[in-house]
């Protein structure tokens, strides 16, 4: 009888328990992607100036004829340069061959010091401590006994992909 | 010692019974800001698909409160740099049903009492704005948004 009063009890008890208040929770992650601003600017057009007829004439890239860009982005960031050379300059109908000669950059604007492309048409870089980067590019062009006179150009494209 | 045993078995029941929670808080969807700039405000609107879904159920009939922990800022990986996070009367929504027109609007920073039907489903949608810098470094940021309910039965 004792036990049978004493099990009486607990059961008595977990009923209270099994109404009584309940807390349940759950968490959501919650995530946002900042994107870096970048931004590349044309510091000079490159300019092989007058041509000798039958002369190859060349403009290195550290040359001050040379074109030259300014990329700005994530600081010491590893970017990754591509540039694309026109394969020929065009005048009118008339067209001069284009030849690539692989880039260099520099994290300051110094030309002279500055390291060469893996490749020609650009490579990965380093950003420098103020985000920015340097870049050069030359070609070379020659014009055939039978150029038509005129003036010769094309259009070199570079893009920055910053991860 | 049968009537012992049949109440003991009858304890023991119960005492099951008891182990089984009869509320459950599920996390359907986390809350996702996407990808942007620095400087421009990121907000995110309770019914959009961004937004942090919960679902809330009970077995019995009980009134239920809602608190909501949210974050004050989103963190790098690194923990180095912060986003400042921004929640407003209007920032989270709830519904018995899973769609957007029958939603009410609360605030999320404040407690939400609701009465719940036996086996009711209660839907939970947050949302919220993030603030970064113009000189925010690009990198992803992450912050927690934590829904805890507690129920008291109905007399």
């Amino acid at each position: 009888m004792k036990y049978i009063i004493l099990t009486l009890l607990f059961v008595l008890l977990f009923c209270g328990f099994s109404t009584a208040q309940e807390t349940a929770s759950a968490t959501a992650m919650g995530t946002f992607s900042v994107l870096g601003y970048a931004t590349v600017t044309k510091l000079a057009d490159l300019n092989f100036g007058d041509l000798i007829v039958g002369v190859n004439t060349t403009v290195q890239p550290t040359d001050a004829q040379a074109a030259e860009f300014l990329f700005t982005g994530d600081v010491n960031t590893v970017v990754q340069v591509t540039i694309t050379f026109p394969s020929d300059l065009i005048c009118g109908s008339n067209t001069m061959k284009f030849h690539e000669i692989s880039p260099i950059y520099n994290t300051i604007p110094d030309a002279a010091s500055a390291t060469l492309f893996k490749h020609t048409s650009g490579g990965s870089a380093t950003t420098g401590a103020d985000g920015n980067l340097y870049i050069w590019a030359g070609g070379r062009v020659m014009a055939n006994k039978n150029q038509a006179a005129g003036i010769y150009t094309g259009i070199m494209q570079i893009v920055v992909v910053q991860p | 010692m049968k009537s012992f045993c049949i109440i003991f078995l009858l304890m023991l029941a119960n005492a099951v019974l008891y182990c089984q929670s009869d509320l459950t808080v599920v996390k359907l969807n986390d809350i996702s800001f996407g990808t942007d700039f620095g400087g421009r405000e990121k907000r995110l609107d309770h019914s959009d698909v961004g937004a942090a879904k919960f679902q809330i159920q009970s077995k019995i009939e009980t009134n239920a409160t809602i608190t909501i922990m949210l974050p004050s800022f989103f963190i790098s990986a690194d923990g180095s740099e912060k986003i400042s996070a921004s929640f407003n009367d209007r920032s989270a929504a709830w519904s018995m049903i899973d769609n957007v027109s029958s939603r009410t609007s609360f605030d999320p920073r404040q407690p939400l009492s609701l009465s719940l039907k036996q086996n009711q489903i209660v839907y939970v949608w947050i949302a919220g704005t993030l603030h970064p810098s113009r000189s925010q470094r690009a990198c992803k940021y992450s912050g927690s948004i934590t829904l805890t309910v507690h129920t008291l039965p109905k007399n």
